[in-house]
């Protein structure tokens, strides 16, 4: 009951703050811009011979209805990563900077009916996050259909789902990082440094590295790029050819272990740590 | 203290706890410890139901960690404590606990009515409540603008209104008149004032002795974390006395030492302090100038609140 009651909270909460409304138009506009402006400008206004090799009929059928499914999740799960994560941060470490973890705190929810409400309603805002990256994917195929006038099917509703399951738990990894980084540091600004950093920095140049040895390996599995990188190829197996070989082979569902693990991880260190430490703030 | 009297009030000092049973914040020698550091140290107060206690203490005395631990903030490194029959930060305590603590700490991007409206969704509280308290601290009007546009003032109003939202038996307000202006700290006081009668109980933070004069009925002094002294502000301030100046002194002091109605006479240079009631005052007069003593002034007069806690909370003189 009580944890209802904080959930709802949250929603008001998140559904009235600029800085969420901000985030979702962002990802909406990073898939329509990204995934389907710029390639279609690319596609269409780029000479044959500057292509670097790719084919712009091929580039122009990733972005017909059929594909969208893959084309949206292709930017959820990359640029989207970090939208996520600021969301996280934003939703747990604004409430240290504003002093209100006091004032909330101390209203009926117990700390660990607040913390889970509070989670649960970041969760549902990941949701948010995917189904605007699907609203922009829209946008973007509708108004390139229109432009080459190009007949052909939607995609199925199987595809659409699983994109959407891969891109919702590609989010909440992220968002779940955010906002274990905010309850730790008690900072915003600090899980969103240090979260980029590593999303950036960490993650992108070790998923790069020629890993080798029984370590090398199992860095390479642990990774989450990886393991959302095998969760996409499998949900289309053609899209290794835009995304680039996956490093290592990842098994789909370990993949979703790996992942789940991430957030589980997260979410039990940002719960321990709200429910054990003082709020003297 | 020099030229003036003791205190002469009965002091709850510390541990000496009134009768259980009406009590609704019982602390236990509670202690808080940072950093090998006793920011409060084993304090035990008790607090009736129905009466405005003020927690009185200088900057840094532990007022605020005190008011943490009642509301489970913070947890204590020592000893115990019951607010409402409960432990604090049990859903059951919170249920019957509002709390300024500290700064107002609202969410600016949200109306004031907005951010009653989320706090009354934690805590489950109707709808109507929320434009009855806004009501009560005469934020009615401007319910709808964004708190970021609040003066100061309003917001610490807010915060009182976000504290009786659940309609709480305990209220619990720490430095509630911080960085107001004169007007705006007398309206906060009245506030106060008006939702401290019946039968809830507040218990207040401050620094500020005229604060917690007009509005406390009863006040514990803290210092160092340690409560040093409890009662009613008329308790602190001690017995009232009548101040003699007259010559001879000498003259003065045997006449009034030989009257049955006076309890004590101290001599201060040229003054007297007499202990006895102030409506004696004329009769006294009267005497001395009968016994052939000439009276230069004669005033009833009673340490203030600021004396007797600049005298409790003075850091004591090094050897």
């Amino acid at each position: 009951m009580n944890v209802v009651a904080a959930f709802r909270a949250e929603v008001l909460k998140l559904r009235k703050r600029p800085g969420v409304r901000i985030l979702v138009a962002t990802m909406a506009g990073v898939v329509l811009l990204l995934g389907y402006v710029l390639l279609y400008v690319f596609a269409t206004q780029t000479p044959d011979d500057q292509l670097q090799g790719l084919d712009s009929a091929l580039l122009l059928d990733a972005l017909r209805p059929a594909s969208l499914p893959i084309q949206v999740l292709g930017m959820v799960v990359g640029p989207g990563s970090a939208i996520a994560l600021i969301l996280g941060a934003l939703a747990f470490g604004a409430e240290y900077s504003w002093r209100t973890i006091t004032t909330i705190a101390t209203q009926r929810p117990s700390r660990l009916a607040l913390v889970t409400g509070r989670i649960l309603a970041v969760l549902a805002a990941c949701l948010v996050l995917v189904l605007a990256g699907f609203a922009g994917g829209v946008v973007g195929t509708a108004v390139v259909s229109l432009l080459e006038q190009a007949d052909g099917g939607g995609p199925t509703v199987a595809d659409v789902l699983s994109a959407f399951g891969v891109g919702a738990l590609a989010t909440a990894v992220w968002a779940a990082i955010g906002l274990c980084l905010a309850t730790v540091l008690r900072s915003m600004a600090w899980a969103i440094g240090l979260g980029l950093l590593y999303t950036f920095a960490i993650e992108s140049v070790v998923g790069l590295l020629p890993l080798r040895g029984r370590v090398g390996d199992l860095v390479a599995r642990a990774l989450i790029g990886n393991n959302v990188t095998a969760l996409v190829i499998d949900v289309a197996p053609d899209s290794a050819a835009t995304l680039g070989a996956p490093t290592i082979a990842i098994d789909p569902e370990q993949a979703v272990g790996v992942l789940v693990m991430y957030v589980g991880i997260a979410l039990v260190v940002a719960v321990a740590v709200f429910i054990r430490r003082d709020i003297a703030t | 203290m020099a030229g003036g009297p003791t205190i002469t009030g009965e002091l709850d000092l510390p541990g000496d706890l009134p009768e259980p049973g009406s009590s609704v914040i019982v602390t236990d020698r509670l202690t808080k410890t940072y950093n090998l550091r006793d920011a409060v140290h084993q304090l035990s107060i008790s607090i009736q139901g129905g009466e405005v206690y003020g927690l009185l203490g200088p900057n840094g005395a532990g007022k605020t960690t005190t008011l943490r631990m009642l509301l489970g903030l913070v947890r204590p490194t020592s000893g115990s404590a019951l607010v409402l029959g409960s432990a604090p930060g049990a859903t059951s305590s919170l249920r019957g606990l509002g709390a300024l603590v500290e700064e107002p700490a609202q969410y600016p991007y949200l109306s004031g009515r907005d951010n009653l409206r989320t706090l009354a969704r934690y805590s489950g509280v109707p709808r109507r409540r929320i434009d009855e308290v806004l009501d009560l601290v005469g934020l009615l009007p401007r319910a709808g603008d964004k708190v970021k546009t609040y003066s100061l003032g309003m917001r610490q109003r807010l915060g009182v209104a976000a504290a009786l939202l659940k309609d709480p038996e305990v209220l619990i307000l720490d430095e509630p008149t911080n960085g107001l202006d004169p007007q705006g700290m007398a309206a906060m006081r009245t506030l106060i004032r008006d939702v401290g009668t019946g039968d809830r109980t507040v218990v207040l933070s401050s620094h500020l002795l005229a604060e917690v004069e007009q509005i406390c009925d009863r006040v514990g002094v803290i210092r160092d974390g340690r409560l040093i002294a409890q009662g009613s502000v008329s308790q602190l301030r001690g017995a009232r006395t009548i101040r003699v100046v007259a010559e001879p002194i000498d003259r003065a002091m045997q006449v009034l030492s030989a009257r049955d109605d006076v309890e004590a006479v101290a001599v201060d240079g040229p003054t007297l302090h007499v202990t006895a009631p102030q409506e004696l005052a004329a009769a006294f007069n009267t005497a001395l100038v009968a016994g052939g003593v000439a009276v230069s002034h004669l005033s009833v007069h009673q340490r203030s609140l600021e004396d007797v806690f600049l005298d409790m909370t003075a850091p004591a003189e090094s050897p």
